[in-house]
C-alpha cells in the first residue's frame, strides 16, 4: 500500500490523501470517481443490487434515474472538493471535519485515526476515510450504499480497506496530535 | 532527535506523485450537460443489447465501427455525433431521443387566430 497526496494546499498540513493498493495504477480516490462516471459498470451495479435499490428507501426504481441521481451527486461531491481545494479551510464552515463524519452513527466522539465518511444530505454516495487531524483525512475509497446497513460485499470490502488502513498508518507511525503541528520521530 | 511534519512522513509512504484528480473532475463538471445525455443514451444502449440478446461486438459489426468505440459509448463517455447516434437507432431499431419535428400538425407555420 501505498499513500498519496489528493490535495494539500501550500505549506499545510491540511488537506485529503488516498490510499493506492498493490498492484493497482490509481489512488482509491481516483479509482471510485472513474467507476462514479463509468455507466456500463453502474447499471451493472444496480442490476446486482436491484432488490436494495427497489426497495424504496430511496423511490428510485430505473436503472436510468438510479444512474442520473449518481451522477449528479458524485458531481457535487466533486464540486465541494475542488472548493476546498481552492479556498483552503480558513473560511466560515470550511472544515473537512464537517464533510467527514465518524463511520459509525451513534458515534460522536472523535478519535484519533478515527474511521470516518463523508456524504451530502441524504445521498446515496459514500467516501470513506480514516482521519488523521481536524482537516486532514486519508481516503480508503467509496460506494453507493442503498441498504441502511454494511452487510452488503461491496460495502464489506469498504469496511476491509478503512481497517487495514488504519493499521498501516498506526505502523507507520502517522499520528498527529490535535494541539501540535510537529511531531517527534524518534 | 529528529523533528518533522506530518506532510512529511505522509509524503514517505508513497512516490509523491501528483494526481491529476483536479483536472479531471473540473472537466467532469464543464462537461455535465452532454455527458449526462451521453450516459442517457449509454443505459438506453445496454437496455436494449439486454432485451435482444445482442453482444456489443454484434453492435460494432451492424453499425460497421470497432468494438472499442462501442466499449466508449456503453461508458457513456463519448461525445456523439448526431451521424452516430442515428446509427445507433438503426441498428439496435430504437428511438434513443424523441423525434419532437414530427408530431401532427406541426409545421412551424404560425396558426392564425380564430376569428
Amino acid at each position: 500500500m501505498k499513500i498519496d497526496t489528493i490535495f494539500v494546499p501550500g505549506d499545510s498540513e491540511d488537506g485529503i490523501w488516498s490510499i493506492q493498493l498493490d498492484g493497482e495504477t490509481k489512488t482509491e480516490y481516483e479509482r471510485f470517481f472513474d467507476l462514479m462516471e463509468d455507466i456500463e459498470s453502474l447499471r451493472d451495479f444496480f442490476k446486482r443490487n436491484v432488490a436494495d435499490l427497489q426497495s424504496r428507501f430511496f423511490g428510485v426504481v430505473s436503472f436510468e434515474c438510479a444512474i442520473k441521481r449518481t451522477l449528479s451527486e458524485a458531481n457535487e461531491i466533486q464540486d465541494a472538493l475542488i472548493r476546498y481545494s481552492e479556498y483552503g479551510f480558513r473560511r466560515s464552515g470550511a472544515n473537512l471535519q464537517y464533510l467527514f463524519r465518524p463511520l459509525n452513527n451513534f458515534e460522536f466522539a472523535i478519535v484519533s485515526h478515527q474511521k470516518s465518511k463523508a456524504r451530502l444530505g441524504h445521498g446515496w454516495i459514500r467516501l470513506y476515510a480514516i482521519r488523521i487531524a481536524e482537516n486532514c483525512f486519508v481516503m480508503t475509497g467509496g460506494a453507493i450504499k442503498l441498504s441502511r446497513n454494511m452487510n452488503r460485499p461491496h460495502l464489506q470490502r469498504e469496511l476491509n480497506k478503512l481497517d487495514i488502513t488504519r493499521r498501516f498508518l498506526i505502523d507507520n507511525g502517522i499520528h498527529y496530535p490535535e494541539d501540535l503541528n510537529y511531531y517527534e520521530n524518534h | 532527535m529528529k523533528t518533522t511534519s506530518l506532510k512529511e512522513n505522509m509524503s514517505a509512504l508513497g512516490d509523491d506523485r501528483s494526481s491529476d484528480w483536479k483536472a479531471k473532475a473540473k472537466y467532469r463538471l464543464d462537461n455535465s450537460e452532454w455527458l449526462k445525455k451521453s450516459a442517457i443514451i449509454a443505459v438506453r444502449v445496454l437496455d436494449a443489447l439486454e432485451s435482444q440478446c445482442l453482444s456489443q461486438k454484434e453492435l460494432a459489426e451492424r453499425m460497421n465501427i470497432s468494438p472499442q468505440q462501442v466499449s466508449k459509448i456503453v461508458k457513456g463517455q463519448e461525445n456523439l455525433t448526431l451521424e452516430t447516434i442515428s446509427k445507433l437507432e438503426v441498428a439496435l431499431g430504437i428511438r434513443l431521443f424523441e423525434d419532437t419535428g414530427s408530431r401532427k400538425g406541426s409545421t412551424g407555420k404560425k396558426r392564425k387566430p380564430a376569428a
